[in-house]
């Protein structure tokens, strides 16, 4: 049972008292707009025998006989709409919804309709209910989205992130274990230098009366054991010079391992979303933009690989240094220990307000400075129209508005940045101040050395600072923590199906290719095509004709399996297609496209891109077929030319027929132009056309033209209006027939005799 | 349309006086779409009284004035080389020139030599940035230069595997065919910069 939103007991004894049983309740969903407009609690009910809306209290509004309803419609109106039951000749609007609840209601009336089809027998199965409500809310704290795949930031399991991560690591153990020793034995030695203060101030260099006061530690012992000549103090120096030598030595292995690591890592973890992204369906990428997913490629792992190379050493050795040094001053003096941790506090609380603070008045006048940069890129790409209007006063001071404005919020930062930087470092300096204070009259009442109280204040800055850099570091681990979950989101989903099990073999199709009542939607309840039938042999040419958002390129987009179809089926030599192993199924089939993709490479490697290792003789032949050869033997490198984004520039025709030959090298055998000779003049579409006359033989084509002339060569049109297939025929049939082919071939031709009467006067 | 038209009959091919063609032409609509090589035994590069490069496809048919042009300059210049009616047509595609006699080898080098005006850098002897421009000092197969590259970004193409195609501001073009080939010296010269 498709129920939505449960009735509330309100609702159930609604239908008690109007006689109906709650268990008879097919499908009930909430609205959030009472029948006066106004925002309140409601309710859409479908009973076995009745269609219903009842109010937040429960009072039947409206109740209609399901055997009744003829129609079911929701209607957009601005702000929101409403779900209108038509029964015969009268119409009633049931319920009314906000925008946020659209996608709900026009989902039910969807699948109502199709249920209301079947009810009457015009379909022979139950419409399948399988809405899935748009990702817009985390589902657990109900904290809105920043997209529909980036996870709740706030739910996010940040430590099982962060053991994914790690898990990465177990190829290289090794080393692993190895960086963690070298941050132990880098800290530790770090560490070294300012407790040997200590034994300095206690044991070396002081007077006899100081050693006499002070009872020695077990490592004074040894240096006391030298005397009070020079050898203690040198002995002492080499100590340090040791200790400092070998703490950057170790430093240098393991920063160099860290690196080697850290790259190691995001390189893997880059591989492997870049191999998932080949392998996901195409519409993982019809519902993000190309931005989107390239960011997760280059953003998203860049910023991880920033963590994992340089913040990651951070957060350890921070950590590492808090502890070890708290432990040092817990050990050497408790009391005075915990006289430190007073300002700690102040300093973590307000090192993170500082920290936020200042991020987002950076992340406000990075915001300005962007603006400063449209308003000059606005004025200089348009400096004609300005001159033209006379407004240069007006765009001086408009860049002067922005440029004020930056001004202003950098100016705010760096105040900011002034004032409470040193505010913060005071607040430290409390800390050593008591130090001083709470030490000194240990040192004066000879409870503690001096040496001790000297070796304090030393440990104090290395302990105090991680703490100030605490929030920012820790803001830094967050957010890569949320790149990486987006980078696992991408990992995570479903791969495209290129072998499941039962598969057909099908390695020299035919070309026969059905579409049985074939509906399909990019989301499921707006279809692009509705109920397709069309049948079509092997070898034969068929033109898809239809206004623009007909569901042409969607049809052909079902032929190359991007997409599957939501009902009904689609046949390739009487095997379903989805059935048919992918791998064969595209390595038959060849697209032509309005806008032919170039990759970067010489012609050469273009032409060769369907086919790797073919010969050049296969590319020249190929070419020569595409009305290429010629154009690509005058350029200066002939096939060698270098094409794609950052190569020579072709112009749209030479571009196509590349594709063409491209195409005509891999020998398919279901070929699809998709608007191939839209984007070039007349006198370059002639030679196009001679060179898709010759790709066309012997293959089952389906082409999509705006100009109806070019599918001249077409065996058949077949005419899409609004998702249905309209009219299907030959050239001569349609024309005859005087439907709405008719009427396209009518207003081009006028449109064409416009344009040529024009070309006449201006020519 | 009408261009090509004017061509065709301006450079018309004179029919051999020899013998009769051996195979009759194929459908001229056919003929644009399919590839011609031209067999190294029937093929005849011979020059003109003025000096002007001919071709002779031996008992079918002589042109007068033909250009050549390597249709993979870069990755295999010596061989598929495409003979043309002046700049209008394409006769065919010999496979590979060292097939043919001698005296058409030697037309077909000079010609290619003639057309091809990219100086093969041999060893980089200096380059130097001063404001964003390089000044390279490098000896070539034409000869010792010096020229200025602006914006190594988009004049310094590098073709896999390890070719580099230098273009100087004036508009000349450089080949490095090998940049591993180079001499050391050379070599840190141009890595400097890449």
């Amino acid at each position: 049972m498709p129920e939505l939103d449960a009735l509330p007991a309100a609702g159930t004894h609604a239908l008690t008292a109007a006689g109906l049983d709650p268990a008879s309740v097919v499908l009930s969903a909430s609205t959030d707009v009472n029948a006066d407009g106004t925002f309140g609690e409601g309710w859409f009910v479908l009973t076995d025998g009745d269609v219903l809306a009842l109010d937040g209290q429960g009072a039947v509004l409206h109740r209609i006989a399901y055997a009744d309803v003829t129609g079911v419609r929701s209607e957009a109106v601005v702000g929101g709409g409403m779900l209108t039951i038509q029964a015969g000749a009268d119409a009633v609007d049931l319920i009314r919804y906000s925008n946020a609840l659209a996608p709900k209601f026009g989902y039910i009336a969807q699948w109502l309709s199709e249920r209301i089809e079947w009810r009457d027998g015009k379909k022979d199965n139950e419409p399948d209910w399988n809405y899935e409500e748009e990702r817009k809310f985390c589902k657990t704290c109900r904290l809105p989205l920043p997209d529909e795949f980036t996870p709740c930031p706030a739910c996010m399991k940040k430590h099982r992130v962060f053991l994914r991560i790690l898990s990465y690591l177990k190829p290289y153990k090794v080393q692993a274990i190895a960086v963690g020793l070298f941050m132990l034995a880098t800290t530790v030695l770090t560490l070294m230098p300012t407790y040997f203060t200590r034994i300095m101030i206690d044991d070396v260099l002081a007077t006899p009366e100081a050693l006499a006061a002070n009872p020695p530690t077990s490592l004074g012992k040894i240096f006391r054991s030298m005397g009070t000549g020079g050898l203690a103090l040198l002995v002492a120096v080499l100590c340090l010079a040791g200790s400092h030598a070998v703490s950057q030595i170790l430093g240098v292995f393991r920063g160099r391992l860290h690196a080697w690591l850290g790259l190691r890592l995001s390189a893997d973890i880059r591989a492997q979303l870049y191999e998932r992204l080949h392998g996901l369906s195409l519409r993982f990428f019809d519902k993000r933009q190309t931005g989107t997913v390239m960011s997760h490629i280059t953003e998203d792992s860049g910023r991880l690989q920033g963590f994992l190379v340089d913040g990651l050493q951070f957060v350890v050795m921070d950590g590492l240094m808090i502890v070890g040094i708290g432990a040092i001053l817990f050990w050497m003096n408790w009391k005075l220990a915990l006289f430190i941790l007073i300002p700690v506090p102040l300093v973590v609380l307000g090192g993170g307000w500082f920290w936020t603070k200042v991020r987002s008045l950076w992340h406000r006048s990075w915001r300005r400075r962007s603006k400063l940069f449209d308003v000059v890129n606005d004025s200089v790409s348009g400096v004609r129209v300005v001159r033209a209007f006379a407004q240069e006063n007006y765009e001086i001071t408009r860049f002067n508005d922005a440029n004020e404005d930056v001004r202003s919020y950098e100016t705010r930062a760096e105040m900011l940045w002034a004032t409470y930087f040193p505010l913060l470092w005071l607040s430290i300096d409390v800390g050593a101040l008591i130090v001083w204070y709470v030490g000194g009259r240990q040192v004066l009442g000879t409870e503690m050395s001096l040496g001790t109280l000297m070796t304090f204040n030393g440990f104090l800055w290395r302990f105090y600072e991680p703490l100030m850099h605490a929030s920012p570091v820790l803001n830094w681990f967050s957010r890569s923590l949320t790149a990486a979950e987006r980078i696992f989101e991408v990992l995570d989903s479903e791969p495209e199906q290129y072998d499941d099990g039962s598969l057909v073999d099908l390695q020299e199709i035919k070309g026969e290719v059905e579409f049985r009542d074939l509906t399909f939607g990019y989301e499921a309840h707006k279809p692009v095509l509705k109920g397709i039938d069309l049948h079509v042999k092997p070898g034969e040419m068929i033109g898809l004709v239809g206004h623009s958002g007909a569901g042409k390129s969607t049809m052909i987009n079902l032929i190359c399996r991007f997409y599957v179809a939501n009902s009904g089926g689609l046949f390739i030599d009487g095997e379903d297609i989805n059935r048919i192993r992918l791998s064969d199924l595209r390595r038959q089939i060849g697209v032509v496209l309005q806008e032919p993709y170039l990759f970067n490479g010489s012609i050469a490697d273009n032409i060769a891109y369907a086919k790797p290792g073919a010969t050049i003789e296969e590319v020249i032949e190929a070419a020569k077929a595409a009305n290429a050869h010629e154009f690509i033997a005058k350029f200066p490198d002939g096939y060698d030319t270098q094409v794609g984004e950052r190569g020579g520039r072709l112009s749209g025709g030479e571009r196509q027929r590349i594709s063409i030959a491209r195409a005509i090298l891999h020998n398919p055998r279901i070929l699809i132009l998709d608007e191939a000779t839209s984007s070039v003049d007349v006198h370059t579409e002639k030679k196009i056309q001679e060179a898709i006359s010759r790709l066309v033989q012997n293959r089952t084509t389906f082409a999509i033209a705006h100009r109806l002339s070019t599918l001249r060569n077409a065996n058949r049109l077949f005419v899409l209006e609004k998702g249905k297939g309209v009219e299907c025929g030959t050239h001569e049939e349609l024309m005859e027939k005087k439907g709405i082919y008719f009427k396209l071939v009518d207003t081009q031709r006028q449109t064409s005799e416009i344009r040529s009467q024009a070309e006449a006067v201006s020519g | 349309m009408s261009e090509e038209a004017t061509s065709k009959s301006k450079d018309a091919p004179v029919v051999g006086s020899q013998a009769a063609p051996p195979e009759p032409p194929k459908v001229g609509d056919e003929d644009d779409f399919v590839v011609r090589y031209l067999e190294p035994d029937k093929t005849r590069l011979f020059r003109s009284p003025l000096g002007s490069p001919r071709l002779e496809i031996v008992g079918e048919v002589s042109y007068p004035r033909v250009t050549v042009r390597r249709l993979r300059p870069l990755s295999d210049p010596e061989h598929y080389v495409s003979v043309w009616i002046g700049d209008d047509r394409e006769i065919g595609i010999i496979r590979d020139p060292a097939e043919l006699d001698t005296d058409s080898r030697e037309i077909i080098a000079e010609e290619l030599g003639l057309r091809y005006f990219v100086p093969v850098i041999h060893r980089i002897v200096k380059v130097k940035e001063r404001f964003g421009v390089h000044d390279w000092q490098a000896e070539t197969s034409r000869g010792t230069l010096t020229f200025s590259v602006r914006g190594l970004h988009d004049n310094l193409k590098q073709i896999p595997p390890s070719r580099l195609l230098v273009t100087d501001v004036r508009g000349n073009r450089y080949d490095i065919p090998d940049v591993n080939a180079l001499d050391a010296h050379s070599y840190v010269q141009i890595q400097r910069h890449l």
